[in-house]
């Protein structure tokens, strides 16, 4: 698959956009605005992953499914009908509350997976290792670590098959449950005392002698700042017509809610739809530039 | 006191007495989802001092590099269970890093092994409510541990100890966000059968990690001791 172009930008560009992206859907519950963030976070995740996004999908679908029937249940408040169940009502503004909270959720969550796919962990590192430089170190070595681990475990138990002690291949549930127990034990004996090791070595070359810097191969060059100064411009605008009102929407006990007579409304949308659409319009023009170039050939 | 833990306390002083109370009165702001919002800003704030007052102790190499492999196989035990949901030995390695070293160490582990685990499972909405719960989890029973209830002599009272702190932590904490995420308005009703349909994983979880720590609690103390006694340690 062809390389994803937003994660290419500079980390603290990305994650601007994701911050922007997860805390505004959370916030905006209109349903315009929740139809938006669910398109476009859907949208975004197809560029990245391909035919392999409708897997996530299913589940996704499932939970809008029960979300949007099971919060009605439980809230009876809203002046519409629907039909009675056990003499309970089930109202058509809990129904439509249920539907937008579920497609809000769905959409974080499709919002999240993007994150997963872009910022990963040597990102995260970088963005947070100057504020915590001691937990980011720890968060380094256990990443490094965990390979190591599931490596030495396979180690272990194959030694182990050797002198006849397969205690996996056992059908005794019991002698199964003691024989993972040793080898990890075996394991975390090794383990720490690697981990000593380490940490001898460390303080050999001077660690804590001065302050921590770190390595990093991300440069922040001029798109960088052009497409901040973009999402920048396009934040300011979604929340001054959010603050103004262009994203007001109550649910119960009536629905009451903005239109797209108002220009707070109609504006907000607008920005907010071109926010959430930056990275799926990167990748898409990288795609097409590809396309033309090598038509040309 | 040295500088950097002062600075540390006046840190969480602030945090603790301004900025989630502050959090609070501005959630009246929020509109709609509130509740949830408020919440899960307050849920990373309350982590905000543990880490504070870690970096301001300034925790030397050997700390670290055992606070790592005690989180990484914690990790490793949550990966390794992937196949059986909800049965997960994790919490049982959090405890017990937390009786050999403490409540700090224990808040660390809990915390980073959440969030590292998520690195592979998928970060979500959910990371800062489990990265809390597991932090506390791991608090707790470092606390417990200090008062002399947790400890290696008492392998079967301490196993039972854990089983109550996870299924009590994880009901409180991690039930009640899937409340605030999932459900328009907060009603009796609804908040009853989410915690009813959750105390099942967490007692399967609970009961996973009160059979490690019955399994593991005494090799690993004996490990830890070796390795105190070999290398000069005094963590």
């Amino acid at each position: 698959m062809q390389k994803e172009e937003f994660t290419t930008y500079h980390p603290i560009t990305n994650i601007i956009f994701f911050l922007g992206a997860i805390i505004l859907g959370m916030f905006l519950m209109h349903p315009v605005y929740v139809v938006i963030s669910m398109v476009m976070s859907l949208a975004y995740l197809f560029t990245i992953k391909g035919k392999k996004a409708f897997k996530e999908l299913a589940y996704m679908g499932i939970l809008f499914v029960l979300m949007s029937v099971i919060n009605p249940i439980f809230n009876r408040m809203g002046v519409t009908v629907l039909f009675r169940y056990l003499g309970r009502p089930f109202t058509l503004e809990a129904l439509i509350y249920g539907i937008a909270l579920g497609g809000m959720l769905v959409s974080i969550l499709c919002w999240f997976a993007c994150y997963n796919a872009v910022m990963t962990s040597d990102k995260f590192i970088y963005i947070f290792g100057k504020m915590i430089p001691s937990v980011s170190l720890i968060l380094s070595m256990i990443l490094r670590l965990i390979p190591n681990f599931i490596k030495k475990t396979k180690q272990i138990s194959q030694a182990r098959q050797c002198i006849g002690m397969a205690g996996n291949a056992s059908e005794n549930k019991m002698e199964k449950l003691r024989n993972g127990a040793t080898v990890l034990s075996t394991m975390t004996s090794w383990a720490l005392e690697g981990g000593i090791i380490t940490a001898d070595s460390m303080r050999a070359r001077g660690y804590g002698s001065g302050k921590k810097t770190n390595f990093a191969i991300y440069y922040f060059e001029k798109r960088n700042i052009i497409l901040i100064c973009v999402m920048g411009l396009l934040l300011a605008g979604t929340i001054f017509t959010a603050v103004m009102g262009g994203a007001h929407a109550a649910f119960i006990p009536n629905i009451e809610m903005t239109w797209f007579g108002d220009i707070n409304m109609f504006g907000g949308a607008i920005a907010y739809a071109f926010f959430l659409f930056l990275p799926t319009f990167l990748n898409l023009k990288e795609k097409i530039k590809w396309r033309v170039l090598r038509s040309r050939i | 006191m040295n500088k950097n833990s002062k600075k540390g306390l006046i840190i969480s002083i602030l945090v603790i007495a301004i900025a989630i109370p502050g959090t609070v009165a501005l959630s009246y702001l929020f509109g709609d989802r509130k509740l949830y919002i408020a919440s899960v800003i307050i849920m990373i704030l309350a982590m905000v001092p543990f880490f504070v007052s870690f970096e301001g102790n300034k925790p030397d190499a050997r700390l670290l590099a055992t606070l790592a492999v005690m989180t990484a196989i914690a990790v490793v035990s949550r990966v390794a269970f992937i196949w059986a949901p909800s049965f997960k030995p994790m919490a049982g390695v959090i405890i017990m890093t937390a009786i050999a070293f403490g409540p700090q160490s224990g808040f660390m582990c809990g915390a980073l092994s959440m969030i590292v685990s998520n690195i592979m499972f998928g970060q979500g909405p959910w990371t800062p409510w489990q990265m809390f719960c597991y932090g506390m989890i791991g608090f707790v029973a470092g606390l417990l541990a200090n008062g002399k209830i947790l400890s290696d002599r008492h392998v079967i009272r301490t196993s039972v100890i854990s089983f109550f702190i996870v299924v009590i932590l994880s009901s409180l904490i991690l039930d009640t966000s899937s409340v605030l995420m999932m459900t328009t308005t907060v009603t009796f009703g609804s908040a009853m059968t989410i915690y009813l349909a959750g105390l099942i994983p967490n007692i399967l979880n609970a009961t996973a990690s009160a059979l490690t720590v019955f399994l593991l609690l005494k090799p690993l103390t004996a490990i830890l001791n070796r390795l105190k006694k070999k290398y000069g340690m005094n963590i």
